[in-house]
């Protein structure tokens, strides 16, 4: 590094005069400075990530080789997919899979968050539990979420019949549409979390006098969480099912694969675990590379779509 | 009428009180039912209907996961590989964020898109490419091979979230100490950084509680088992001849304690942290 650091008052004042001494003049530099802290994320994302994601679009354009990327065969391996069979179901599976989710997350999210936002004795022992099950890791959960979901021994089959709401034990995990419900319970469990934590912070966001001018207009409870409640999370509720529909149609693999890797009778294969089965089961990895880059194009263009329909309305109702 | 309105004021309580006792026993029931599995005996754990307390305590399942398999090097395996990994994407994605907050210049909303992008990308799309960059550099069943993929997944979350947070900060505070003659790289370490430290702390767990939770590529790039990780390694039991559930559980306990001790050590700064990134957006 070339000259003194440290600039002075002085130098601020008079930045061309006393400059002199660095090499690069002061305004070259002062406009490198953003670059040279961006480097260093530039360049570790170009190689962990970029120039990965460039190395996917190249195999999906190729055959499916035994261990090594095939012959070149343009876009063969997409007409391939999209006019298969499993295509249609898998990608059944995947939005029924990622609407479940987003709805309970959205509706158990504002619910306790509506619950935390009131004063009871015992509040942050009750939030610290609500956030908990965010901390326990996938595998964990599939764990015991698995030994609860047991036909012979499990706990919730018990639970069911005690309570009297079936007479007889369900199959959870082993039958078909009953299955894709209790992966949907699972991963509501671990992700609903997220929706309390941002919906509490979106609760304090809301001006107490919105509620105030409501009450003296005559709205009830309801009209309040109607009227001023719900408008005032817009945007909690838009980032919130922006992230839970990515990261459940482009992410959730955990869960299923350790439940029930697909099954029964395919009817919780997913498009990712169907992408995973392609490359690391069956080493089809063109194959699956192109389904990746198919998932890859669906959740950009719903978050370009949904960001840009959000933003219209919020632009019309202004 | 005054005494209706009590009345409908105590059913309220109620109804609120029963909701909340409803939920918070099914969102701690998985976590209850876990380590009493755990110290259940190996007769009591296989009887139906199955008992609410374990009929005897033993910590046999846990003597048992602990003395004849591997869960305490896959611990530390997850440890290494999730602590690396997040210091790793700290330190490029703090300045990387810095970057996009803070300077004027053109093409600054670009390479904010772009790294969206890479944040909203399926795991998949990096997973098998990466798989196969790996074979060729002999990355595969190594520890570094699973540090560097963790970072990559890391990375574009840890420059937007703390995107987010520095974006929150007032430039005034900076402003006063460039004008003192501190060079922005010591701005950042030393005016920046400690302010935004909630956020920082908030982000780091985050990150770490990523790693030591990723299975997809670990399950994919590691095979021997001295090199599993905590997830791989407690997924391996799963389809075991005989499932041994009280050692299954024991080892999963021991796997969730410590995301869950981190968690409440600093919910306070995580809670403020993901609430503020989440509004913001």
């Amino acid at each position: 590094m070339a000259g003194p650091k440290i600039a002075t008052l002085r130098d601020f004042g008079n930045p061309n005069g006393s400059m002199r001494r660095w090499q690069i003049d002061w305004s070259t530099r002062e406009r490198l400075v953003p670059f040279f802290f961006l480097a260093p994320s530039f360049l570790a994302l170009a190689l962990v990530s970029l120039y990965p994601m460039a190395h996917a679009f190249f195999i999906s354009f190729h055959a499916d080789g035994v261990g090594a990327v095939g012959r070149f065969v343009g876009f063969e391996q997409y007409q391939r997919i999209l006019s298969s069979d499993y295509f249609p179901r898998v990608l059944r599976i995947s939005v029924l899979w990622t609407v479940g989710n987003v709805i309970f997350v959205w509706a158990v999210g504002l619910a306790t968050a509506l619950m935390l936002d009131r004063n009871f004795p015992g509040r942050p022992l009750v939030r610290a539990m609500f956030i908990l099950p965010w901390a326990m890791p996938y595998v964990a959960a599939g764990l015991i979420w698995g030994w609860m979901f047991d036909y012979e021994f499990g706990v919730l089959n018990y639970l069911i019949q005690n309570a009297g709401l079936s007479a007889s034990k369900l199959n959870f995990l082993l039958a078909c549409p009953d299955a894709l419900t209790s992966l949907t319970a699972v991963s509501v469990w671990k992700l609903f979390p997220l929706g309390t934590v941002m919906f509490l912070a979106g609760l304090q966001t809301i001006p107490v006098d919105h509620y105030e001018a409501a009450r003296v207009d005559g709205a009830g409870p309801i009209q309040c969480f109607w009227y001023v409640t719900l408008p005032g999370l817009r945007n909690v509720t838009i980032m919130l099912t922006l992230l839970i529909t990515i990261w459940t149609f482009g992410r959730a693999f955990t869960i299923i694969f350790l439940l029930t890797e697909g099954g029964p009778a395919g009817c919780t294969e997913t498009i990712v675990i169907r992408s995973y089965l392609e490359a690391f089961k069956f080493f089809h990895l063109g194959t699956a590379s192109a389904i990746g880059v198919i998932v890859l194009l669906i959740a950009l263009a719903f978050s370009v779509a949904y960001l840009a329909y959000a933003y219209r309305k919020e632009v019309g109702n202004a | 009428m005054p005494e209706m309105h009590a009345v409908k004021r105590l059913a309220w309580e109620a109804l609120f009180y029963a909701a909340l006792l409803l939920l918070l026993v099914s969102v701690a029931f998985p976590f209850f039912w876990m380590v009493k599995t755990s110290v259940e005996t190996g007769q009591g754990l296989f009887s139906y209907p199955p008992h609410l307390l374990p009929a005897a305590y033993s910590l046999e399942g846990y003597r048992t996961v602990l003395e004849q398999t591997s869960v305490g090097l896959w611990l530390w395996n997850s440890v290494l590989v999730a602590s690396v990994s997040t210091i790793l994407a700290l330190t490029a994605g703090v300045s990387g964020a810095y970057g996009l907050s803070r300077f004027r210049y053109r093409g600054k909303r670009m390479l904010a898109l772009v790294i969206l992008t890479t944040q909203m990308m399926p795991p998949l799309v990096l997973i098998i490419p990466i798989y196969t960059i790996f074979i060729q550099l002999g990355l595969t069943d190594n520890l570094l091979g699973l540090i560097l993929g963790n970072f990559a997944f890391s990375l574009p979350v840890v420059i937007w979230m703390m995107k987010s947070i520095f974006d929150s900060i007032p430039f005034e505070i900076e402003e006063a100490a460039r004008v003192d003659g501190a060079s922005w790289l010591c701005v950042l370490t030393r005016v920046t950084v400690p302010i935004a430290l909630p956020g920082l702390v908030a982000t780091g767990i985050f990150t770490f509680l990523a790693g030591w939770d990723e299975f997809m590529f670990a399950r994919t790039i590691v095979t021997s088992t001295s090199k599993w990780v905590g997830t791989v390694g407690l997924a391996s039991f799963i389809g075991a001849y005989v499932t041994p559930w009280d050692q299954i559980l024991a080892a999963a306990t021991i796997f969730t304690l410590p995301p869950v001790l981190l968690f409440l050590a600093v919910q306070k700064y995580f809670i403020a942290g993901l609430g503020a990134g989440g509004v913001k957006g």
